[in-house]
């Protein structure tokens, strides 16, 4: 009897013993992950991506995040130092897949010191630019972030019976021109002439915001570099305008004075990259996956200037959109 | 008899047990063949629910199919967003769709445009590819393309094939090009494990071609569904199953799915079933197989095992019931004997009681005669004495007196004997035993009827030799006189009586043993009387009639023997005659 017990006791001990073993192995071999974002913990867009790579990568690595900072901290001297410590960072944990999100990790981490290097990149949150960057590299791939130019046109059509012209307003800034001249080229496609208003002062931008409530739309496009830019004013002087013009932005912080805006999806960004991250963990090579675009819009709309103009949203817009108040 | 019953009953019960086996067996055959056919008629409907499932379901991807190109037709422009939002619904309600396509009609001329549009629209690399060794290079110059432009689910392995051409390979071509000419969805041959494409041509304007040359000019893209069949059988068989969907279209005989599950392989099987079922859809013309087997788990062993037990109590039932009623018959079989042997023994006793109260009247009767007789010459000899006693000499008178007393005598022994045995019989006699010479006893017997003998002129024959014995002489002296007198009663005139005496020596049986016998050489006494002789009222039937008698002198004889404990006993002599014996213990041992 006290043989077997002993026996039973030591049976046990081996077994919780193997577990520990296991466990700790298991533990020390999982592979690793590191977020490296251009902006800060906090801000809507680098949350939103984050939560969408930390939803597709649970379980699958150890997530490690790294912030450049870039969007509280401007200056391109800033970038390179922090671009630095980020290389520091990965020399010294060595992750097994990197996902570098936004431009600023792109332009100032991987193009510099990864191009085509022994290790493996996603990349996310480009914008069209990304051939600035050098992209396509063979150790990296990812999706690229493009402003819903077509789906736009899709729900001016389905807003306003007769489509010809439009205004696209923005700052006068280079970023903007080439952003235009693709609206440009597809809507002319589809036999819209669009016009565009590059302002520099907010009180340009009233006095052609009045001349424009002649087109049949209105895209209002990044207000970044118009430096005397007011808010609550510009909200108050969009709400008085007495005209039904329809006016659109891809641009969430853009809602305050547009009645629909059609936005891109951090967290499809944060998917993605998530996904090719854990593909590439699988033995993917960065070269056989494409580079894609974001595909996925979200629509939300400005109920007050919606209403003053006496809009009514169809049904294949009204389900997917989400009302805000400004 | 008891054998030839023995041997029945052996075949009875073993009638009983074949009739109960029997039994058994049509129980356990009907319940068996019932249940049988009941798990059979399941797996019958089984099979139609499987049929009609994958049927639901074909005709389910052919309904989306149609509901896609609908959802184009109705769009100037589809996008990826609208159909990634229409595909994950889809997908979500039919898990068998693992992936959803749309293939855009590209002309030679537009390749330029179009590949320059998407890699514009943020995917850099873009451009229409087609496979070579399993790798995806650029295109050739075609006359018009199919690539992938929309996938869901849209991850990275399936963005791989964005830009596909997929008319450049031979497992779709033909569904492409059926497709295209037929207006309705046509399968590809086998992708990869039991995965198929599924296409449905999508035409430019709202009304649909109805021409073969106006389909091919009007193609503006392709839907496409990748369809896993083995998931198509969402089933959880409990047991082994083989499914084979075989299409009947353009691919004549190919089986698309071949599942087989083994789940229960220590199970028996009973039989095999299979079934085959051919249905239409838009998709084409399926044959659909189903081979299963019947497992025994699935008959219903209750009530096969209870039918078991049921049919063995009847076959117990029956066993007990048989030798149940063999018993009842051994049992009344000896009741009949017995009851035979109880008439048998009344039937003695009756005619024992008859013959004794024969006996009893013809002994009342006897003694009424010898009591009379001497009461008869004792008046008659007083009534003739009162009328002519001075008649009569002196001489005569003295004769007269003594028949007087002759018969007053005669009377009196009666009297005696008939006291002596009823003191006897209720042992109310007290016997004297003495230490005597037993020759001294016979001496005086025979010299007391000595004069009887003279009389008759006849012989005793003595064998004398001194023997001392513990007996009550009177008692004793009595029977000599009385086997003594009998045998001169019955003997005749002038012949000779024998009388001997024998010692037995005592042994480990009995003690030492005085035998005496009294032989005549009268007309004996008939072999079934040897023994009755000696019971009270008995008279031989060869003497009583001529001897007279009370009949009591042997059962006296007899009572005082047996209260010496000794033995007495009759028997004849093979040359004529009778021998009265009895043996007397020499020493009486008082209890």
């Amino acid at each position: 009897m006290n043989f077997k017990r002993k026996w039973f006791v030591k049976r046990q001990l081996c077994r919780m013993t193997m577990c520990i073993f296991i466990l700790y192995c298991g533990s020390s071999i999982a592979a690793s992950c590191l977020y490296i974002s251009s902006y800060h913990a906090g801000y809507e867009w680098n949350d939103g991506i984050e939560e969408g790579i930390e939803k597709t990568l649970s379980g699958v690595c150890d997530l490690d995040k790294f912030y450049m900072d870039t969007k509280r901290n401007k200056s391109h001297e800033f970038a390179k130092k922090s671009a630095l410590k980020a290389k520091s960072y990965i020399d010294k944990t060595n992750p097994d897949v990197i996902m570098a999100c936004d431009d600023n990790a792109s332009k100032y981490l991987i193009e510099p010191h990864y191009k085509d290097a022994n290790r493996d990149f996603v990349f996310c949150g480009i914008n069209w630019t990304a051939e600035e960057y050098g992209y396509p590299y063979s150790n990296a791939t990812g999706m690229i972030e493009v402003a819903p130019i077509r789906p736009l046109l899709k729900v001016i059509k389905k807003m306003v019976k007769k489509v010809r012209q439009g205004v696209y307003f923005s700052a006068d800034v280079l970023t903007e021109h080439k952003d235009f001249s693709r609206y440009k080229s597809q809507y002319a496609k589809k036999n819209v002439e669009l016009t565009a208003v590059f302002v520099k002062t907010k009180e340009e931008w009233k006095a052609e915001f009045l001349k424009a409530q002649e087109a049949d739309f209105i895209i209002l496009n990044n207000n970044s570099g118009i430096n005397d830019w007011d808010n609550e004013e510009m909200k108050k002087f969009v709400a008085e305008v007495k005209g039904t013009t329809l006016t659109v932005t891809n641009y969430d912080w853009m809602l305050s004075y547009a009645m629909l805006a059609m936005t891109k999806s951090a967290q499809e960004q944060g998917e993605w990259a998530g996904q090719v991250a854990k593909a590439l963990l699988e033995g993917e090579k960065p070269s056989d996956i494409p580079v894609v675009a974001n595909r996925r819009w979200n629509i939300f709309a400005n109920a007050k200037l919606l209403d003053r103009a006496g809009y009514q949203l169809p049904s294949s817009i009204a389900t997917k959109v989400v009302y805000k108040e400004m | 008899m008891k054998k030839i019953a023995r041997r029945q009953g052996v075949y009875s019960i073993f009638f009983a047990i074949i009739i109960g086996m029997a039994t058994t067996g049509s129980l356990v055959f009907i319940t068996y063949n019932d249940s049988y056919e009941e798990a059979k008629g399941k797996n019958d409907i089984r099979a139609m629910m499987i049929k009609d499932d994958i049927v639901r379901k074909i005709n389910a991807i052919d309904e989306v199919l149609y509901g896609i190109r609908a959802l184009f037709d109705a769009s100037n422009e589809l996008g990826p967003d609208e159909y990634r939002l229409f595909s994950e619904n889809l997908l979500a309600r039919h898990p068998y769709v693992s992936t959803s396509l749309y293939l855009k009609k590209i002309d030679s001329k537009q390749r330029t445009a179009f590949e320059e549009d998407m890699q514009d629209n943020g995917y850099l690399n873009f451009s229409i590819t087609e496979k070579k060794d399993d790798k995806f290079i650029v295109s050739s110059i075609k006359k018009h393309y199919f690539p992938l432009v929309y996938i869901e689910p849209f991850t990275p392995l399936n963005a791989r094939y964005l830009g596909f051409n997929y008319l450049s390979n031979n497992l779709y071509r033909p569904a492409i090009n059926q497709a295209i000419d037929s207006a309705k969805p046509s399968l590809s041959k086998n992708v990869s494990n039991g995965s198929y494409l599924i296409f449905m041509a999508n035409y430019a304007g709202k009304r649909m071609p109805t021409t073969i040359e106006e389909r091919r000019k009007t193609i503006v893209g392709l839907i496409a569904l990748r369809i896993d069949v083995a998931k198509m059988i969402d089933f959880n068989f409990p047991y082994e199953i083989t499914l084979k969907l075989e299409s009947l279209e353009n691919q004549k005989d190919i089986a698309l799915f071949h599942q087989k599950q083994k789940i229960f392989s220590d199970r028996r099987e009973v039989n095999n079933l299979e079934y085959q079922r051919i249905f239409k859809s838009d998709s084409g013309d399926f044959r659909l197989t189903i081979k299963m087997h019947l497992w025994w788990h699935e008959l219903d062993m209750t009530l096969i095992i209870g039918s078991a037990v049921v049919g063995m109590l009847i076959t117990f039932l029956l066993f007990f019931q048989v030798r149940s009623m063999l018993y009842s018959n051994n049992t009344l079989h000896y009741h009949n004997v017995e009851i035979n042997n109880m008439v048998v023994d009344l039937a003695l006793a009756k005619q024992e009681a008859e013959q004794s109260n024969r006996l009893k009247s013809e002994f009342l009767a006897n003694m009424s005669h010898e009591l009379r007789t001497p009461i008869h010459a004792m008046m008659g000899f007083c009534e003739l004495g009162a009328i002519s006693l001075d008649d009569w000499s002196h001489q005569k008178q003295l004769e007269n007196f003594d028949e007087i007393k002759n018969s007053g005598d005669r009377l009196l022994n009666l009297i005696n004997d008939l006291l002596d045995l009823s003191k006897l019989e209720s042992n109310v006699v007290d016997y004297e035993f003495h230490e005597i010479d037993f020759l001294n006893i016979v001496n005086s017997a025979v010299k007391s009827l000595s004069p009887i003998i003279d009389k008759k002129h006849q012989q005793v024959n003595i064998q004398r030799f001194s023997c001392i014995i513990e007996c009550d002489k009177g008692k004793i002296h009595q029977v000599i006189i009385n086997f003594l007198s009998n045998a001169i009663k019955f003997s005749l005139n002038g012949r000779a009586i024998d009388l001997g005496m024998n010692y037995i020596e005592a042994s480990s049986q009995q003690c030492a043993m005085l035998s005496f016998f009294v032989i005549d050489h009268g007309i004996g006494i008939p072999e079934t009387e040897l023994n009755s002789v000696f019971d009270k009222f008995i008279q031989s039937s060869k003497t009583k009639t001529k001897a007279g008698g009370t009949g009591l002198g042997l059962a006296i004889c007899k009572e005082i023997i047996a209260g010496h404990k000794g033995k007495i006993w009759a028997e004849n002599m093979p040359d004529g005659g009778s021998k009265f014996s009895f043996n007397l213990p020499v020493k009486q041992i008082l209890t």
